[in-house]
């Protein structure tokens, strides 16, 4: 494992550099085009063929990138496909490299991801080490485009594996130090962001709980905001391309008249960051709006890219005003504003993310700054405990939640998930048809092993199940014999299919309360499911995945 | 205003035993307060909980718990049914088909239920003669009515003319009695009640002279006393 996680952080190395380094070859060559007003299609026009390359060239329907790769660790890491290297990085290249305003993190941890998934199954490993390595490629991938080994180990363990033990931990860290020698082999030792930031008073700490405060809520907005272009996109009945198309020219226009608006942004944090000469506080509030708006529109329109970078660069947008309000109070031992701007980032990317530690790292080892990390855990921490007081999961895991898509290893639902249900059906059982009679069930039931008994109607199909329990106390009442036909006593249960996941089944035997439930498949009859059965079952898978 | 529970509501609504509840107190996981020593559940608080678990709570209960209580059951389900059913007589009797289709329209029923009676009642009789010997018979539909039907009833019909049902002692049949269960369940107890009461020699001399519907429900209210 230790080998094939020094081969990931390698390649996810020069992928995260490549990347990088294609989309700034292409912001470059169309800004010395120099077009003027015509300038606002080239986001239309990228984001355009970058959803028809992905979603009809490469058929690749999964979804956001960081998001995709956190199912694929709950439900398995086949659904990372290889082709997802190329759309996600050809996608991402045309989305962001046109002007649309995200960022490339997300596809390239996709990538890492797939590539991960394609190694392992290279390799012939099995479903766990596989999914190892997609998360080893994650940290690879964060770690090269970000020059930050401990960020993409964080990064990985918190957000993407969720795990903590010696399996995960020493190769994610080979990953992420390989991936990040690659970079800096390449592109030369270079720090995102610098900052010497001298020491924070009381005063400022104190202001830092405001700010996460602040970041919180804004990353609520965000992710909400998020939500609400998508579903507004999804309104338009058009093809996917053209609404990115659509999508990509709203974003041409916002460009126009504020060009740091585009693409990742960092750029507009760099200069918050280092320039002596302050922009104005409104230009900066304007900014951040504008971003805001300008990266819903691309994602919710359909554009490949992720968050992380809008985040950051938004987060020090609001920091930097934070801090210049904080300067304009009467207040003693106010930090420098850029300090301000940094833990901004912290906080952002501990609201949308959920990942506070990520956050805090990344700002660490971008800045080569240890002297901010106690703003940055104050601002993180209190930033996620905003954010998640008011939305459950992080704009990663919300979608997956909601579909019920996020099984974490270990809990209930991930065993039982695993679980097939033909093979634990009961099917020692006796069938009785709808009209028999009470007398001739008689004859049936001396013979039967059970005290069930699945009812099928002329088409063989069933239509209920007698219990005996039901039936018992009038079983040797004779006056009934030739009155009582089964199909008038049985009960009426919901019907397992065989198709559903198990935790559809699971809430029909809570809502009908049986013991035991018919299993079809499609219309044929299978057998019956019981529920001691799916008990033992889960016991033994209980017992195999303990550690 | 905020609706209160306390412990035994909460036992009745998640089906776990008291002592589970205190454990959950105590644990912190179930959202409760205490005050002057006694533990109390909000509702609303309870339902959004039960929710984000997953937990399946028996929504009904927390409106009618109370109601239910009162509406014991006094009186037989029978009796009760029989006088949701009705008495009807000198019903026209020319024919199996003749009957059924009388039945639906003599009966309280919903609209949907008149329609499709006859045809279940005709299913049934189909399979095997309802008829349980000395000129009485028990037609019924094939499958219990579920939620078509709220509450059960019997209805009795005496015929204009004695139709043959294909009785087990040959005897043509002078009234029937149509079960129509809310579901499996009462379905059984209730033919089985019947039966009994109906196979009764006293009973069935009584019916000869087609009593009206509170001699009936007399006759029935007697016949059980003295069998219990």
């Amino acid at each position: 494992m230790m080998t094939a996680a020094l081969g990931i952080g390698l390649v996810c190395g020069i992928l995260a550099v490549s990347l990088n380094w294609s989309v700034h070859t292409l912001r470059l060559f169309i800004a010395g085009l120099d077009l003027g007003w015509r300038s606002i299609f080239f986001p239309a026009l990228g984001a355009g063929i970058a959803v028809f390359f992905v979603r009809y060239l490469m058929h690749d329907n999964e979804g956001h990138g960081v998001s995709s790769v956190i199912k694929a660790i709950a439900m398995g890491s086949g659904s990372l496909r290889r082709r997802m290297i190329y759309s996600r990085f050809f996608g991402s290249f045309l989305t962001v490299g046109s002007g649309g305003s995200t960022g490339l993190e997300g596809p390239i941890v996709s990538i890492g991801g797939a590539m991960g998934s394609a190694l392992g199954r290279w390799l012939d490993m099995n479903e766990r080490h596989k999914k190892l390595l997609v998360g080893y490629g994650a940290a690879g991938a964060v770690a090269g485009i970000f020059n930050a080994p401990l960020t993409g180990l964080i990064f990985s363990l918190e957000i993407i594996i969720g795990e903590w033990t010696y399996l995960t931990i020493l190769p994610t860290i080979i990953a992420a130090v390989s991936a990040t020698e690659v970079s800096r082999w390449i592109m030369g030792n270079k720090i995102a962001f610098f900052q010497e930031i001298a020491g924070f008073s009381i005063t400022s700490l104190i202001a830092c709980f405001a700010l996460g405060a602040l970041t919180g809520v804004i990353s609520i907005l965000f992710v909400r905001s998020l939500h609400i272009w998508e579903k507004f996109f999804a309104k338009i009945s058009l093809h996917l391309w053209v609404r990115a198309a659509i999508g990509g020219l709203s974003v041409g226009v916002l460009g126009y008249y504020m060009p740091e608006v585009l693409s990742e942004g960092y750029s507009a944090t760099q200069s918050f960051l280092t320039d002596s000469i302050r922009p104005e506080l409104g230009f900066i509030l304007l900014f951040v709006l504008l971003k805001f708006l300008a990266c819903g529109i691309t994602l919710g329109s359909g554009g490949v890219g992720g968050v992380f970078a809008p985040s950051l660069v938004i987060g020090s947008g609001v920091g930097l005003a934070f801090g210049m309000i904080l300067h304009l109070l009467p207040l003693d031992g106010v930090a420098e504003d850029a300090a301000f701007a940094l833990a901004g980032m912290a906080g952002m990317v501990a609201g949308v993310m959920h990942g506070p530690l990520t956050g805090i790292f990344l700002v660490m080892e971008a800045t080569r700054g240890y002297s901010m990390i106690l703003p940055l855990m104050l601002t993180a921490s209190s930033a996620m405990v905003v954010s998640s007081f008011f939305d459950i999961g992080s704009v990663y895991t919300q979608d997956l939640i909601k579909q019920g898509s996020l099984i974490k290893r270990g809990t209930d639902r991930y065993l039982l998930h695993h679980l097939n249900i033909r093979d634990i059906l009961d099917k020692d059982f006796i069938t009785i048809p709808e009209s028999l009679l009470l007398r001739d069930f008689i004859d049936e039931f001396k013979r039967a092993r059970r005290n069930y008994f699945p009812v099928l109607d002329a088409e063989e199909q069933c239509v209920g199940v007698v219990f005996l329990d039901d039936i018992r106390p009038h079983l040797f009442d004779t006056s009934l014999y030739d009155l009582v036909t089964m199909g008038s006593v049985m009960r009426n249960l919901p019907i397992i299919n065989l198709n559903e996941p198990i935790n559809v089944a699971l809430d029909k035997f809570e809502t009908s309360k049986a013991w035991s439930l018919p299993v079809v498949e499609g219309k044929i009859f299978l057998g019956m499911l019981s529920k001691s059965t799916l008990f033992d079952h889960y016991r033994r898978e209980l017992q195999i995945q303990a550690i | 205003m905020a609706k209160w529970l306390i412990v035994s509501d909460v036992v009745q609504l998640l089906h776990v035993p008291e002592a589970t509840i205190y454990r959950w107190i105590r644990q912190g996981d179930i959202p409760c307060v205490v005050r002057r020593g006694k533990h109390y559940f909000n509702q609303s608080t309870l339902v959004t909980w039960a929710e984000s678990k997953h937990i399946h709570l028996e929504k009904h209960s927390l409106r009618e718990s109370k109601k239910k209580q009162k509406a014991s059951a006094t009186q037989s389900p029978l009796v009760e049914a029989f006088e949701a059913g009705n008495v009807f007589h000198a019903v026209p009797s020319g024919s199996l088909e003749t009957l059924f289709s009388q039945i639906p329209s003599c009966m309280n029923l919903p609209r949907q239920l008149k329609e499709t009676l006859a045809e279940q009642l005709m299913q049934r009789e189909l399979l095997s003669s309802t008829a349980i010997g000395n000129g009485i018979a028990v037609p019924h539909p094939k499958t219990p009515l579920g939620q078509q039907l709220k509450k059960s009833m019997v209805g009795t019909f005496f015929l204009e003319k004695p139709l043959d049902f294909k009785a087990p002692d040959g005897l043509p049949v002078f009234v029937v009695f149509v079960l129509l269960s809310a579901d499996s369940f009462h379905h059984l107890h209730l033919l089985s009640q019947l039966a009994r009461f109906l196979n009764n020699i006293e009973v069935n001399d009584f019916l000869k002279h087609s009593p009206t519907l509170e001699n009936l429900v007399d006759l029935f209210q007697k016949n059980l006393a003295e069998t219990a």
